[in-house]
């Protein structure tokens, strides 16, 4: 056989053996190198000391929170505490807003391995008060499993914060709507009001209750292992590189839902007509919506630091970027401080013009984050925004 | 024509048939995988050329009827049927594709294009075909060698271009971006281990560069030409193994089958069947009996190719890794990685300032793009001032905060955020509203030391 044609041969043979082990289309990779093992080790303690942590930490606050609404119906001096539990369980919450992978993630997004289970606790934005309203007439509270296969709005943590919070015998519906219009609200007076939502809100706590509780099994009843075993026993995560994706992807909550939506739109600086557009607000009746922005940027730093153990500024640091891991760490620890000073904001809206108060320093603060994470820190790891098409490059 | 400007036409034909089946392949490719929809229906704005504003996406039965004709108009190429009508159209079908959106500009299309273009004047279908069965006054036992040169010379300045691209600091003194791509690829089997060492990025970097510079001569060269082409299917293998690049290790490699001889599908055949060969045929380089046209071809074809990328150097100062004017038409492949984030800051009639993120406008795919290439910002400032205009809202000063990070440095503005983009029009002239790069150098990862004691 001619020169030519047996280096042909040759070549040829590798590239099959190469392309019978490509990464994104085969089996597992059954290798161990060293970095990947590294990788994995670093999944594996984000798994252990972040993400189960904080679904426990969710599932134990929820129960809880279940216990302070029992019997609240007809007692109705347990209403502060059970308030003060929803705060402490939407706290954990606003934190496991950054760790929306797996279980949580959503399968509209593309997440690997998505079970849509972020969908059926939190329902922000997509909140609609007047509906829980008329599932408070209609009573659907009263049997669990009818409650369950209502949308979300009206059975997850937005909706029980209007439950608990709204102490007024008033609708968050318009004057034409149906409950409006036929006097069914009007006819329930206010105590019948007050007493149906602490009612529901012990219905919604349990539904509540038992998504997290599912929630946290899932993660200890395996997709654990699937984080942690990304490249090797993993069937979601073929490489480590694509389960360092994923959780990078959830981190992009802090720039678009966090900065974006919980910020600029109520301090005026983006989707509002007006000076400020309080009715952007993402929690008015607890007024924690201050809060819960802190609390995203506290999420973002236990998946940054690793609670401080493995994180991704051990990765950077490792692979010799430690003065961008020093930078971001340092960004967010501004962020959590400046934004822990806002107070409320419901506060900050009413001084004028909103956009130089402390809303606004809190939203800068987080921008100068989010800033150097979608350049830099993507760019250094090689990490894709989410949702971007697998288009062809070069 | 001279006889001895006649070659055998097999590989001339080789080319037609797998350059066909590459065309097929892209085409039911970009159908499988949703991406006529996420890339040319999705989007509500698209990114046009200057000069091309007036192409728009077809409704969603065009363009998916586009496609299924681009997909037939291949197989006739593929076979030699309708051979010239079929590449005119497909040239004019798959350069509209092209031309929607910037955002979707890559090499390997450009090239498929180019490729097209040259293929309208070749004749390659005198043999082999259906059109040579149908006709038999078509067909002809030798090909003209200038339709080989010519494509050779289509060929060889992709590779040369590619290659002179990487002559820059970044890719030759500090292994970027190869070496922050190789680092995210550890769990590659084999060579993963060994993929974070900065010396394998080095080591791969210089061999990249010396490929693409070189690896033409090598294939003329009648000696070494065997061992080039080995060497050039592993490159493109491993190429297209390590990084996303879709077809366009596919399409290089058929495409470098012209350096091949012109009777190498032959040869091949005979291998295969253990038959011993007759010595290779040759394709001459004088162009003493080629047709005046073709002469003309080929040195327009040099001239606007090598003009081309060197424009960026002529025109214009600074890195044009950063500020991207030369950037496209000039075989600039895999040397930058960029990131970057954009918020546009809307100035309102009462002095209020509104923020825009590009997603109100974009995909995650165009926001991607978009946000290392000054030209595209610019055009959606415009776009935002346009808008604001519809809705009555005018006049407006549109500004943007665009960090941009170069091959891992830290970011940096990549346009004034003083400057009031509607006040600037894109142009041929040098773009004083970007600002210079960073001087700082990029990023270094992995272990380091010298490539042995790193990489074992």
């Amino acid at each position: 056989m001619p020169t030519l044609w047996k280096s042909i041969v040759v070549v040829g043979l590798c590239a099959a053996m190469c392309s019978c082990s490509d990464p994104q289309t085969s089996e597992p990779a059954t290798e161990s190198p060293e970095a990947a093992m590294r990788r994995r080790a670093m999944l594996a303690a984000l798994a252990d000391n972040v993400y189960v942590p904080t679904y426990g930490s969710f599932a134990q606050h929820t129960a809880a929170l279940v216990s302070a609404t029992d019997g609240l119906d007809e007692d109705a001096s347990g209403l502060a505490a059970a308030q003060q539990a929803w705060r402490d369980a939407a706290i954990v919450w606003q934190r496991a807003e950054l760790m929306s992978i797996g279980p949580a993630g959503a399968s509209e997004f593309n997440v690997a391995g998505a079970g849509d289970r972020r969908a059926e606790i939190y329902s922000w934005p997509q909140v609609n008060r007047c509906r829980v309203d008329q599932e408070l007439v209609e009573k659907s509270y009263e049997d669990l499993a009818t409650l369950a296969a209502e949308p979300i709005n009206v059975r997850g943590l937005d909706a029980l914060e209007y439950l608990l919070f709204r102490t007024d015998g008033g609708n968050d519906c318009a004057a034409n709507s149906a409950i409006n219009r036929d006097g069914a609200w009007a006819q329930l007076g206010d105590d019948e009001v007050a007493r149906r939502r602490r009612a529901y809100a012990h219905a919604a706590a349990t539904l509540l209750a038992s998504e997290a509780s599912d929630l946290h099994s899932a993660w200890l009843n395996g997709f654990r292992d699937e984080l942690a075993g990304a490249g090797d026993t993993s069937t979601i995560y073929p490489t480590t590189q694509a389960a360092l994706n994923e959780v990078s992807n959830a981190l992009f909550y802090l720039d678009t839902d966090t900065k974006d939506m919980k910020l600029a739109r109520p301090l005026g600086l983006s989707d509002c007509d007006s000076a400020a557009c309080p009715e952007s607000l993402e929690s008015p009746w607890s007024q924690a919506s201050a809060s819960h922005v802190t609390a995203n940027v506290e999420g973002t730093l236990l998946v940054w630091s690793g609670a401080d153990g493995d994180g991704f500024d051990d990765l950077l640091v490792e692979a010799g970027a430690g003065e961008l891991a020093a930078d971001i760490r340092a960004r967010l620890e501004t962020a959590r401080d400046v934004c822990a000073q806002v107070g409320t904001l419901e506060s900050d809206l009413a001084a004028d013009p909103p956009t130089t108060g402390p809303g606004r320093a809190c939203y800068d603060a987080i921008k100068n984050y989010t800033d150097l994470f979608k350049t830099q820190f993507l760019g250094v790891l090689d990490l894709e925004p989410p949702d971007r098409a697998d288009g062809d490059n070069d | 024509m001279t006889e001895r400007a006649q070659i055998h036409p097999a590989s001339l034909v080789a080319f037609r048939v797998l350059f066909g089946l590459v065309l097929l392949a892209s085409t039911v490719r970009f159908w499988a995988n949703g991406w006529i929809e996420r890339f040319y229906l999705e989007p509500t704005y698209h990114f046009t050329y200057w000069g091309f504003g007036w192409v728009q996406p077809l409704p969603a039965w065009g363009m998916y009827a586009a496609f299924a004709a681009l997909a037939g108009l291949a197989v006739c190429i593929t076979v030699g049927f309708c051979y010239r009508a079929a590449v005119a159209a497909f040239l004019v079908g798959f350069t509209y594709v092209e031309l929607i959106d910037v955002a979707m500009y890559l090499n390997h299309y450009y090239l498929v294009s180019l490729l097209c273009l040259l293929m309208l004047f070749l004749p390659l279908h005198r043999t082999g075909s259906v059109d040579a069965w149908l006709r038999p006054s078509l067909r002809r036992a030798t090909a003209p060698s200038w339709a080989l040169w010519l494509l050779r010379a289509q060929v060889g300045v992709v590779y040369v271009f590619a290659g002179l691209a990487k002559l820059g600091e970044d890719w030759l003194l500090h292994a970027q971006p190869l070496n922050l791509w190789l680092s995210s690829r550890v769990d590659v089997p084999v060579v993963g281990p060994y993929l974070d060492a900065w010396p394998v990025a080095a080591a791969m970097s210089w061999g990249g560069f010396l490929f693409d510079t070189t690896i033409v001569l090598w294939l003329l060269w009648r000696p070494t030409r065997p061992y080039a082409f080995a060497v050039l299917l592993g490159f493109h293998v491993v190429v297209g193994w390590l990084f996303p690049i879709g077809m366009f290790p596919v399409i290089m490699v058929v495409a470098a089958t012209v350096f091949l001889a012109p009777d190498w599908p032959l040869r091949l055949r005979d291998a295969l069947r253990r038959r011993p060969s007759a010595p290779a045929h040759a394709a001459p380089l004088s162009i003493a009996g080629w047709p005046k046209a073709a002469v003309v071809a080929l040195v327009v074809l040099l001239a606007v190719q090598v003009a081309m990328p060197l424009r960026a150097h002529l025109l214009y100062d600074g890195d044009v890794l950063w500020h991207e004017q030369g950037m496209r038409w000039a075989w600039r492949v895999m040397v930058r990685e960029k990131n970057g984030a954009v918020l546009y800051r809307v100035t309102l009639p009462d002095g209020r300032e509104q923020h825009v993120s590009p997603t109100r406008y974009l995909t995650r795919h165009q926001e991607r793009e978009m946000t290392g290439q000054p030209d595209l910002i610019l055009a959606l400032a415009h776009h935002i001032h346009d808008d604001y205009a519809g809705r009555g809202i005018t006049p407006v000063q549109v500004r943007v905060d665009a960090l941009s990070s170069l091959n891992g440095r830290a970011p940096a503005h990549l346009i004034d955020p003083n400057i009031d983009l509607c006040t600037v029009n894109d142009g041929l002239g040098p773009a004083r509203w970007v600002m210079p790069r960073p001087q700082t150098p990029p990023a270094r990862l992995g272990r380091q030391g010298d490539l042995w004691s790193a990489a074992f």
